[in-house]
C-alpha cells in the first residue's frame, strides 16, 4: 500500500497485531470524519499536528527550515521581478525590432525551460567546470553571514529564469497598451524625456497587471523551491516537504501544504493592497 | 466566434512562429508514433559493455550508466510525456468544462462551485499534483489525473466566464423562448461559442502538464522506473554529470522544444482570438 504510513514505519515484516497497535496510537483507527475535524479544530489553533518521523512538532520542523526557503523565493522573486521588468520595457521599447525579437526569445525560453534541469546544467557549470559556487548544502545566515548567499544564487537564479520569462511577457504587453492611452501622448507633447515618460507614466501604469502576474505565479516559485531544494540539498521547508512525502510522514505533508497555501494566499492579499499604490485611482475603504 | 477562428486561420498559418511550432509539433509526433522504425535500440535493455558511451553515429545521443541508448528512450520518454499531456489536457477539458458549465449556467450552483474552486485554487497546482501523486504512488494514470485536478479549476473559471458572458445574449434568448432544452442551448449555442479561450487555455496547460510531468518524475513519484520518462532520465543522469552530460543533456533539450512548441501555439491562438492583443506580439 503505497499511501500507508503505519506499514511504512513497520516496514514488510511488522505482524498485523502491531500495525493494529501503532493504528491505535496514531489514532488511525478512529473514522475519517472524526479525525478530519480534530485535525481542522487543531490547525485553527495553529497545532499542526506531530511529525512521525522528527520527533517534533510539524510546526517547529516548518519554522527551523524556513529560513532558507524564505530566502531563495526572495531573492528568485527580485531577480525575476527586475530581469522581467527590464527585458519587458526593453521589448516594448523596441517594439519589432531585433532587441524585441530577442527579448521575446529569452522570454519564450524562461517559462519552456524545466528549473530542475536548468539547476542541473547551473551546477555543471559554475559548480562543477567553474569553481564559483558550491555544488549543493547550505549554512544558516546567523553562522555563515553574507557567504550564505554563495549557496542560494544558483537555486534562486534556476527559479527566477521562469518568473523572469512569465513577467517579462506581461511587462512586454501592458506597456504596449500604455502607449496607445492619451496620457502617455499627452507626456510626449509635453517634450518630456523618453526614460522619464516609460519610467513614471508608462510604467506605472502597467504595474497594476504586472503585480497581478507575479502574485499568481508565486505559486509556481513555491512549488519550484520544492523541487529545487531537493536538487541543492538546501534545508528548507520544501526539502522537509518532499522528504516527507517520500517517508508517507502525512501530519507533515499536511503542514507544509497548508503552509504554502498560507504564504501564497498572504502574497495576494499584499498585491491587492498594493494596487492602490501603484495606481491611487483604486481605493480600498 | 467560431466563424472569426475560422476567418483567421489563414492568419494564424500565415505566422512564422506558429508554422516553426507547428512542423516541429508535426515532427515529434512522427518520431514518437514511429520509435520502433526510427531506432532499433530498445528503451530498457541493459547493454553492461556500452555503459557511457558519448554520442556516435551508433548512438545519436550516447548510452547511459546501464548502456541503453539515450536516443531511443528520450523518444520513448516523450512518448510517455505527451500521452499524458494530451490526456491531462482532455481530461481537463472534461472536468474543467462541466463544472464550468454548472457554475456559469445554473446560477444558484454558481457560488457554491466557485468558492469551492477557490479553495483548490489557494494551493499550488505543482503542490496538489506532487502530494496526490505521492500518496497515490506514482505511475502514469495516477500523475495524469493528479495533473487533471490540479489544472481544472482554472479551466472551469474560463468556461464559466464565457458562458457568463454569452448566456443573457438575444440568440440564447430566443433559443429558449422557441422551446431549445437546456441540454441543446448548452451544447450547440453556448459551448460551440466558448471553444476559442478553451482552446488557448488547452494548449498552454499541455506545455504546462509536459513541464509538471517531468518534474513529477524527476521527484521520483512520476513515471516509475525503468519506464523511460524525461525527467526521471535527468533524475538518474545526475551522478554521472561530469562524465557524461549528455545524458542530462538531451532529455532537458526535448522538454524544451516540446513546451516551447506549444508555448508559441497558444501565444498564436491567444493572438488570433484575442484582437486585442494582436499587435502586441
Amino acid at each position: 500500500m503505497p499511501g500507508d504510513p503505519v506499514r511504512v514505519i513497520l516496514g514488510n515484516m511488522a505482524t498485523e497485531e502491531q500495525v493494529i497497535q501503532l493504528e491505535e496510537t496514531l489514532g488511525l483507527d478512529q473514522p475519517l470524519i472524526h479525525r478530519f475535524f480534530n485535525w481542522a479544530k487543531n490547525i485553527v489553533r495553529g497545532d499542526l499536528g506531530d511529525s512521525l518521523y522528527l520527533n517534533s512538532s510539524v510546526r517547529a520542523a516548518i519554522i527551523n527550515r524556513i529560513e532558507p526557503t524564505f530566502l531563495i523565493a526572495l531573492m528568485a522573486q527580485l531577480i525575476g521581478g527586475i530581469l522581467g521588468i527590464f527585458l519587458g520595457i526593453l521589448a516594448a521599447v523596441n517594439h519589432r525590432k531585433i532587441l524585441d525579437k530577442l527579448s521575446i526569445t529569452i522570454s519564450l525560453l524562461g517559462i519552456s525551460v524545466p528549473s530542475f534541469w536548468l539547476s542541473i546544467i547551473l551546477i555543471l557549470i559554475f559548480s562543477v567546470w567553474l569553481r564559483w559556487f558550491p555544488v549543493s548544502g547550505y549554512e544558516p545566515l546567523a553562522e555563515a553571514g553574507l557567504s550564505t548567499f554563495k549557496y542560494l544564487i544558483l537555486p534562486s537564479i534556476a527559479l527566477a529564469f521562469m518568473q523572469a520569462g512569465i513577467i517579462a511577457r506581461i511587462t512586454r504587453s501592458s506597456i504596449l497598451d500604455t502607449f496607445k492611452a492619451d496620457y502617455i501622448r499627452t507626456a510626449r507633447s509635453k517634450g518630456l524625456y523618453r526614460k522619464t515618460i516609460i519610467l513614471k507614466h508608462s510604467l506605472r501604469n502597467a504595474m497594476v497587471p504586472i503585480i497581478t502576474v507575479i502574485g499568481h505565479n508565486f505559486a509556481i516559485l513555491l512549488g519550484g523551491t520544492w523541487i529545487i531544494e531537493t536538487i541543492f540539498f538546501i534545508p528548507g521547508t520544501g526539502y522537509l516537504a518532499i522528504n516527507a512525502i517520500m517517508r508517507r510522514d502525512i501530519p507533515v505533508i499536511q503542514g507544509c501544504i497548508i503552509f504554502v497555501a498560507l504564504i501564497y494566499i498572504t502574497v495576494n492579499f499584499l498585491v491587492d493592497l498594493s494596487y492602490a499604490f501603484f495606481n491611487p485611482r483604486i481605493k480600498y475603504s | 466566434m467560431i466563424i472569426l477562428f475560422l476567418k483567421n486561420l489563414n492568419k494564424l498559418i500565415r505566422k512564422n512562429n506558429f508554422q516553426v511550432a507547428f512542423i516541429i509539433i508535426i515532427l515529434i509526433l512522427f518520431l514518437i508514433t514511429f520509435t520502433s522504425l526510427i531506432t532499433e535500440f530498445s528503451p530498457l535493455e541493459n547493454n553492461s559493455r556500452n555503459r557511457l558511451q558519448s554520442p556516435s553515429f551508433t548512438h545519436y545521443m550516447g548510452t547511459d550508466e546501464f548502456g541503453r541508448d539515450v536516443f531511443a528512450r528520450v523518444l520513448y520518454g516523450a512518448r510517455n510525456s505527451i500521452q499524458v499531456g494530451i490526456s491531462v489536457v482532455i481530461l481537463t477539458i472534461i472536468f474543467g468544462g462541466v463544472v464550468g458549465i454548472l457554475a456559469g449556467y445554473y446560477s444558484k450552483l454558481d457560488n457554491i462551485i466557485m468558492r469551492a474552486l477557490d479553495g483548490i485554487m489557494a494551493f499550488p497546482g505543482i503542490i496538489i499534483a506532487i502530494s496526490l501523486a505521492a500518496i497515490w504512488g506514482g505511475g502514469k494514470y495516477n500523475i495524469i489525473i493528479a495533473l487533471s485536478f490540479s489544472y481544472f479549476p482554472k479551466m472551469a473559471r474560463i468556461v464559466r466566464s464565457s458562458i457568463l458572458s454569452i448566456k443573457d445574449l438575444e440568440y440564447i434568448e430566443s433559443a429558449k423562448a422557441i422551446g431549445a432544452s437546456n441540454s441543446r442551448i448548452i451544447f450547440k449555442h453556448i459551448l460551440k461559442n466558448s471553444i476559442s479561450p478553451i482552446m488557448v487555455q488547452a494548449s498552454f496547460n499541455f506545455a504546462r502538464a509536459i513541464l509538471d510531468e517531468a518534474a513529477l518524475s524527476f521527484l521520483g513519484v512520476g513515471i516509475m522506473p525503468p519506464n523511460p520518462s524525461l525527467g526521471g532520465m535527468i533524475s538518474d543522469a545526475r551522478s554521472f554529470i561530469t562524465v557524461a552530460p549528455w545524458i542530462i543533456t538531451f532529455p532537458g533539450i526535448f522538454i524544451v522544444i516540446i513546451v516551447l512548441s506549444f508555448n508559441l501555439i497558444g501565444d498564436g491562438l491567444r493572438d488570433l482570438l484575442d484582437p486585442h492583443l494582436q499587435n502586441n506580439y
